[in-house]
């Protein structure tokens, strides 16, 4: 990749496989005022692939897009790119970059003011295949019960832990002083398969320290926090699901009593979120994942998780409009209070947040516009 | 599905079948070839079959089959209770006749499974608990199995002791003799008084290696062993690196709790558990006395502020060393710009889920009583106590009573930057020629970092009329305290009821101390000693020209000190506390 800026060539930025026939790319035009009319990527194989039509003009030489090929293609090194414009034509060498997601969330702030073309044709398509495959990767490895959960739990938590495995022993503190766990399975999903076998360690010791029963899963590739709720989700027997984080402590007990006794309350009522707080006790403004109570059923009926905004901010929310569209609606419930520790570095990085934004807005427009009136 | 995943579903069948046929606290013996995997058994003690004296894996079959039976006789008799065989080594039954026989003679079979394992109850081991059944049932059977578990060659506690007596076990974080310091000393005093006294029978537990002690497990794998001379003094060996200051814990092998601790403290079976002290051992000690001992009073000594101030529980700021009112995520960041208030809200969270199964807290002063109060300790959890002293031997006849001139200062204890000698020694400084003498028993100075000793070391050099007397036993502060004429605690963090001042008033020697926390709580100004501003050397200065210079003075604070609250006294009421706590317990159970 060349780092100068030639008179009439191609700066190539970023070049990231999608899957063996899809590709993402940026770069720019040097020299380009007009649209460039001719923008060609050669495969290490050697097709040649126009580009002109297919990504999106920023501007000034710049631009992105997903494009695809006619044949599937492996390497990673001896791509070429060749811009023809006013300027001349050239030719620039390429290689694929890893880590496409990184680059893809970060250039939603490319298509600013929800000029959506970028999102809409490029980025959308491209992380929603990319989730796709995360998800065929991570399915269930294995399944480790410490202790027997009871008979009929009333209740199945489901706790995703992303990195900071050692929150299980916290969180174990808090919970084994709650009597009403007792009637809970509790399961921890590793979404990060290189932390499973620290985690089984942990877990077996903790187990024998504090006596409270649980579940742990662990995951045949990496998954992002969603993705393991809804792995935890499907091992779940109890009719009702908790997703909780793992940076999530009960500020005191009665929390759980106080979710299920809202849905108890009203059959109209499917799903229950509690009062999250800061460390400083300042109220967050939304849940997402981080500890949202839900019917099993309902959830299953509506389609459990969607597995494309990545980051657990956005799923809860998504949910209970898909719930609220059959007639299900959400309690918020303040009685039931839990301190959000965000500085522990259990959630995953906000690269996604931008995009989960405009996801949501895009899925949830009319909704949101209504609400707002 | 490969051979690996197959071995792990078996291992875990096995599991389930042992846990819905032994009820909890049993003693199972399992047939394996090594693999601690098949012993998790939750609340069932797991032990290889065949063992080696310490109870490892044996490492090699039995050799023929009346040796197999012949071992199985040994551990059963030492308390076993439950032979399991898993489908894997059922070969066993056909290769060793003779434990087939001893199984199909004397022992009941519980479950067969093809795919899992054959479930044999020993006799005696089933037989004297009662029949399954939920809680009580299984502590029955664990106090059976502990009565008789523990291989003599370990040097552990006999179950055995005359009716009427009761067992307290003290846990330290050192002990004394390893290193004097304050809790340490008087825990030890304790542990003595009750030994001497008829119905407590005490064990302390000190935990022992590195930083404190350069002496590790006399053999690899042994973590609590005897004293060296002593039929009722443990050691703990942990080792330091593995112990988390933030959050006051084993980072790594918490099977220290779960398997050792466990171990101890069925064999002792005591009625009380006495925590004097929880670093370098963990605050999970706490729990795993609450979980495997469920009915036996806690009682925790509070000695300093650590559950409560990450700065080595001083209540000190790391920045400027002032005094510290209040512990909050915010304010402890700020001490430790590195750790997110996130962090210091979890340690709270987490020390306070292990505090929170104390029965009962000691605070030996009114100033870390209410630190804790305000922490969120219920206050009525908290006993207000002062450390007890043992009687210290009379001074000799020219040191009881000193002539004037009272010209005499001593300094004694832990030298620390939380101790003030620099305080001190800056205020003979400014005294000038006209300071008075300064006899300094400092201790542990080597455990400092360099640039403190070399601080020290050069206040020291600097400052006329000082004579380094050195670190001193425990047993001899009286004697030394009684060479000087005036003691002297500088300390700039809070104190909680320091021992000196109650060996300066044992010996007989007002206290000049900084005017805050427990040294205010414990020297009454102007009565039996002298108070001066905490860190100003200054005032200390003035304070120690007036102590010195007032005729009369001396004699008048000599005259206000209070009786020394004696050790037969303290723990009167130390026991008193347990019997009061074993007689709730006693109540909660009939109720």
């Amino acid at each position: 990749m060349s780092s100068a800026a030639p008179e009439g060539g191609v700066t190539v930025k970023r070049l990231h496989r999608i899957d063996e026939r899809s590709f993402y790319v940026r770069g720019r035009c040097w020299g380009e005022t007009a649209p460039v009319e001719a923008l060609t990527a050669v495969t290490p194989e050697g097709e040649r692939v126009e580009l002109a039509d297919q990504v999106c003009q920023l501007g000034e030489g710049a631009f992105a897009g997903r494009f695809e090929t006619a044949f599937p293609t492996r390497g990673s090194e001896g791509w070429g790119f060749e811009a023809r414009g006013g300027a001349g034509s050239a030719e620039t060498p390429a290689a694929l970059a890893p880590d496409p997601l990184r680059t893809l969330f970060a250039d939603v702030a490319l298509d600013p003011g929800g000029a959506t073309e970028l999102c809409e044709r490029h980025l959308h398509p491209a992380i929603t295949r990319l989730a796709e495959l995360r998800r065929a990767g991570a399915v269930v490895a294995e399944v480790v019960d410490f202790g027997a959960a009871p008979e009929a739990p009333a209740v199945a938590i489901v706790v995703p832990l992303l990195r900071r495995v050692d929150l299980i022993e916290h969180q174990l503190a808090q919970l084994s002083a709650d009597p009403e766990l007792a009637g809970c399975e509790l399961i921890y999903v590793v979404a990060d398969p290189e932390q499973a076998e620290l985690a089984g360690e942990l877990a077996s010791e903790l187990h024998a320290l504090y006596g409270l029963p649980f579940r742990l899963v662990s995951l045949s590739g990496p998954g992002d926090l969603p993705l393991a709720c809804a792995q935890g989700a499907r091992l779940a027997r109890a009719p009702r699901l908790l997703f909780l984080g793992s940076d999530v402590l009960p500020d005191r007990p009665g929390w759980l009593a106080a979710l299920a006794a809202a849905l108890d309350a009203d059959p109209a009522l499917a799903a229950a979120a509690p009062k999250l707080l800061y460390a400083d006790r300042r109220p967050l403004e939304a849940t997402g994942l981080a500890c949202f109570m839900v019917d099993r059923a309902a959830f299953e009926e509506a389609g459990g998780l969607a597995g494309d905004y990545g980051l657990g901010e956005y799923e809860a929310s998504d949910l209970s409009r898909r719930l609220a569209a059959a007639g299900r609606e959400l309690a918020y419930v303040p009685e039931a209070e839990l301190l959000h520790l965000e500085g522990l570095g259990a959630a995953p990085e906000a690269l996604a947040g931008p995009y989960a934004r405009w996801l949501h807005e895009r899925r949830w427009a009319g909704q949101l516009a209504e609400a707002a009136a | 599905m490969s051979d690996e995943r197959r071995y792990r579903d078996r291992v875990d069948r096995v599991r389930a079948q042992v846990r819905a046929t032994v009820p909890e606290g049993g003693r199972v013996l399992v047939v394996t070839r090594g693999d601690e995997a098949l012993l998790r058994l939750g609340r069932r003690r797991g032990e290889h079959f065949p063992q080696s004296p310490t109870g490892l894996y044996a490492g090699h079959y039995p050799a023929d089959g009346a040796g197999a039976a012949a071992h199985l006789e040994e551990l059963r008799e030492a308390g076993a209770q439950y032979l399991v065989v898993p489908a894997e080594a059922s070969w066993w039954l056909e290769h060793y006749p003779e434990l087939r026989e001893a199984l199909e003679g004397e022992c009941e079979l519980l479950a067969a499974d093809p795919e899992a394992a054959r479930i044999y109850a020993l006799p005696c081991g089933l037989a004297s608990a009662p029949p399954v059944a939920a809680g009580g049932a299984a502590r029955a059977a664990s106090r059976s199995v502990a009565r008789r578990s523990r291989p003599a060659d370990r040097g552990w506690p006999t179950p055995s002791r005359p009716a009427g007596v009761k067992r307290v076990l003290q846990v330290c974080h050192n002990h004394p003799r390893v290193r004097p310091g304050g809790a340490e000393v008087y825990a030890h005093e304790l542990h003595r008084h009750l030994r001497a006294a008829s119905e407590w029978e005490p064990t302390f537990l000190a935990r022992s290696g590195p930083p404190h002690s350069p002496e590790r497990a006399p053999e690899e794998g042994v973590r609590i062993s005897l004293v060296e001379g002593e039929a009722d003094e443990y050691l703990l060996h942990t080792e330091g690196l593995d112990f988390d200051w933030m959050f006051g814990t084993m980072r790594v092998r918490k099977d220290l709790y779960t398997e050792d601790l466990r171990a101890f403290l069925l064999a002792l079976r005591p009625d009380v558990v006495h925590f004097q002290h929880t670093l370098f051992i963990g605050y999970d000690a706490i729990r795993e006395v609450r979980r495997t001992l469920p009915g036996v009073p806690i009682v925790y000594t509070l000695h300093e502020f650590l559950p409560i101030c990450h700065n080595k529980g001083q209540m000190v700021r790391t920045f400027d060393r002032s005094l510290c009112e209040e512990a909050s995520a915010r304010r402890c960041a700020e001490c430790f710009p590195g750790i997110a208030p996130d962090e210091f809200l979890l340690r709270r969270r987490f020390i306070r889920a292990q505090l929170e199964l104390v029965d009962l807290f000691v605070a030996p002063s009114a100033t870390v009583r209410e630190r804790f109060v305000e922490w969120g300790i219920p206050r009525e959890r908290i006993m207000l106590e002062d450390y007890g002293r043992a009687p210290a031997p009379p001074p000799r006849r020219e040191d009881a009573a000193r002539l004037a001139p009272h010209d005499t200062l001593g300094i004694f204890g832990q030298v620390n930057p939380y101790k003030g000698f620099d305080v001190l020694l800056r205020a003979l400084q400014a005294l000038g020629p006209e300071a008075p003498k300064l006899r300094l028993h400092g201790a542990n100075l080597d455990l400092q970092e360099h640039g403190f000793r070399d601080e020290i070391a050069t206040l020291v050099a600097a400052t006329p009329g000082v004579t380094d007397v050195g670190p001193y036993p425990p047993e001899r502060a009286g004697e030394m305290m009684a060479a000087v004429d005036w003691v002297v605690v500088p300390s700039i963090w809070w104190e909680n009821s320091p021992l000196v001042i109650q060996e300066a008033f044992a010996a007989g020697r007002p206290v000049i101390c900084s005017d805050v926390g427990g040294m205010a709580e414990k020297v009454a100004d102007g009565v039996n000693g002298l108070h001066f501003r905490v860190g100003d050397s200054e005032s200390l200065a003035a304070t120690i020209r007036r102590a010195v210079e007032t005729p009369g003075l001396w004699e008048r604070l000599r005259e206000g000190i209070p009786p020394v609250h004696s050790m037969p006294h303290h723990a009167a009421v130390i026991t008193a506390a347990y019997e009061s706590l074993l007689g709730a317990r006693q109540l909660e159970a009939v109720a």
